[in-house]
């Protein structure tokens, strides 16, 4: 049974010494203070493992806790509430999952719910060693691949074939890691894909949000417009490249991730700042569903 | 505010240099390379104490009528020179360290750069641009501007000592 007990209150009436303390954060932890690592923490303890879900937890002061450390939950999938960790929800079938917000902390009960499967949502107070890396990082490994390539094939077509092919290959990978990081359900017609590609997938991975425009009329045609592009930051293409699309990886990604959910689309750039446009455009065309069942090969 | 800035690299041959006036040139290219002589004692100098003291900017390098040439070093030893006009007292400390930051920062993105092979001149229309702005704001009497490769100091010649020709 889950009880609640606010720490500023005092445990209820029945309750003796010695009887095994109930857990003083509780209305979101099931267990009892022996396991629980709010109450290891109280103990003075400062690592350790948690209840929930296995993990080791480390203890964390946060600014807006005024000096309270709180037990950190440091699985990638948890939701951060250590004592309801969301690997054990998901796997319950809780169809919501409760999250807990850090502010207002010393004074009592912080839970909110959560919102519903569906929609991604990292926590703001998360610490930056868990999966952040710098963008510097990823784009100057982006363009040291496309140098690279560069010197290997001499001739941009050539190297625009193999980024595309490159990106299929990451496509056909990343689609299962988003749908199980996003949960979305199946989407009905091609609208609602390009509303998922725009607002949650790019959004996901690289952090921004294009916009989508220039539906054609029969609806089968759209542009996703960046108006900045991670890949290509302090990148200047040179004159004897200019035929070169330096993120085509971004097609390929996006021709490989919707052929395992059974679309193929054609994804090509149509502007680009690199070349001199105000934006970068990439136009999405649906081909036709794919209906037979014959496994994706690597190209 | 400037009227030639030079980029050079840790080998001491130049990555930029771009000045406004274009009959003057040579003499420009000449006082950046005088220079980087005492460029090299305010190194020297400042490497007795602990190199985390040592400042990146250098200050005036040295006055002569007309001109003041400012210098700064960064850590992997790339100099920037500035050179400017005299008459233009109006310039404090503060605002030729913020133009050398801009300048550094500049760098730094052109190094980012994956096209860019670090040793080469630098070709880079966004660098261009920032110089162009830094050297814009004092000109009123539109001369133009000439960026040059520059072609009359090359590194063989640099290596051989071949100055006098200048």
């Amino acid at each position: 049974m889950i009880q609640d007990y606010c720490k500023l209150r005092t445990p209820p009436s029945g309750h003796k010494p010695g009887d095994r303390e109930p857990c003083y954060k509780s209305s979101l932890c099931a267990e009892h203070s022996g396991s629980c690592s709010w109450a290891a923490l109280r103990r003075g303890v400062t690592s350790g493992t948690v209840g929930c879900c296995g993990s080791a937890f480390i203890a964390r002061e946060l600014p807006s806790s005024a000096g309270l450390r709180v037990p950190w939950c440091p699985a990638a999938s948890c939701a951060g509430a250590v004592s309801r960790c969301r690997s054990i929800l998901n796997a319950e079938g809780a169809a919501s999952w409760v999250e807990l917000c850090w502010e207002g902390l010393p004074s009592g009960s912080v839970a909110r719910q959560g919102k519903a499967a569906g929609t991604m949502s990292r926590q703001a107070n998360r610490g930056t060693e868990s999966k952040k890396m710098s963008s510097e990082l990823f784009t100057l490994t982006y363009g040291a691949l496309v140098t690279q390539l560069c010197k290997d094939y001499e001739n941009d077509e050539d190297v625009n074939k193999q980024l595309d092919k490159m990106g299929y290959n990451i496509g056909v990978r990343l689609i299962e890691d988003f749908l199980a990081r996003s949960n979305v359900g199946r989407c009905h017609d091609f609208r609602e894909t390009a509303d998922v590609i725009a607002k949650v997938a790019f959004k996901m991975y690289l952090g921004i949000t294009p916009s989508i425009t220039n539906w054609s009329p029969a609806g089968d045609e759209f542009s996703l417009i960046l108006e900045n592009n991670p890949l290509v930051d302090f990148v200047e293409l040179p004159d004897n490249h200019s035929s070169l699309i330096y993120s085509n990886l971004l097609c390929g990604v996006l021709r490989g991730a919707l052929e395992m959910v059974q679309m193929a689309v054609e994804a090509k750039f149509v502007q680009d700042t690199l070349k001199g446009d105000g934006v970068t455009e990439i136009r999405m065309r649906f081909i036709r569903r794919i209906e037979d069942n014959l496994p994706a090969g690597e190209e | 505010m400037a009227v030639c800035v030079a980029v050079i690299a840790k080998e001491n041959y130049p990555l930029y240099i771009r000045s406004i006036p274009t009959e003057n040139e040579l003499k420009f290219h000449y006082m950046v390379h005088t220079s980087l002589d005492v460029v090299d004692e305010k190194i020297s100098a400042m490497g007795k104490a602990l190199v985390d003291q040592r400042e990146l900017y250098l200050g005036l390098l040295y006055p002569t009528e007309d001109y003041k040439v400012y210098g700064y070093v960064t850590n992997s030893k790339v100099k920037f020179v500035m050179v400017v006009d005299s008459s233009n007292t109006a310039l404090r400390d503060n605002e030729i360290r913020s133009m050398f930051r801009k300048l550094h920062n500049s760098y730094t993105d052109v190094m980012c750069n994956p096209f860019y092979n670090p040793g080469d001149r630098i070709q880079s229309r966004a660098f261009d641009g920032m110089v162009t702005s830094m050297m814009i704001q004092a000109r009123r009497g539109k001369e133009s501007l000439v960026a040059r490769a520059p072609g009359a100091w090359s590194p063989e010649e640099a290596a051989k000592g071949g100055a006098e020709d200048l």
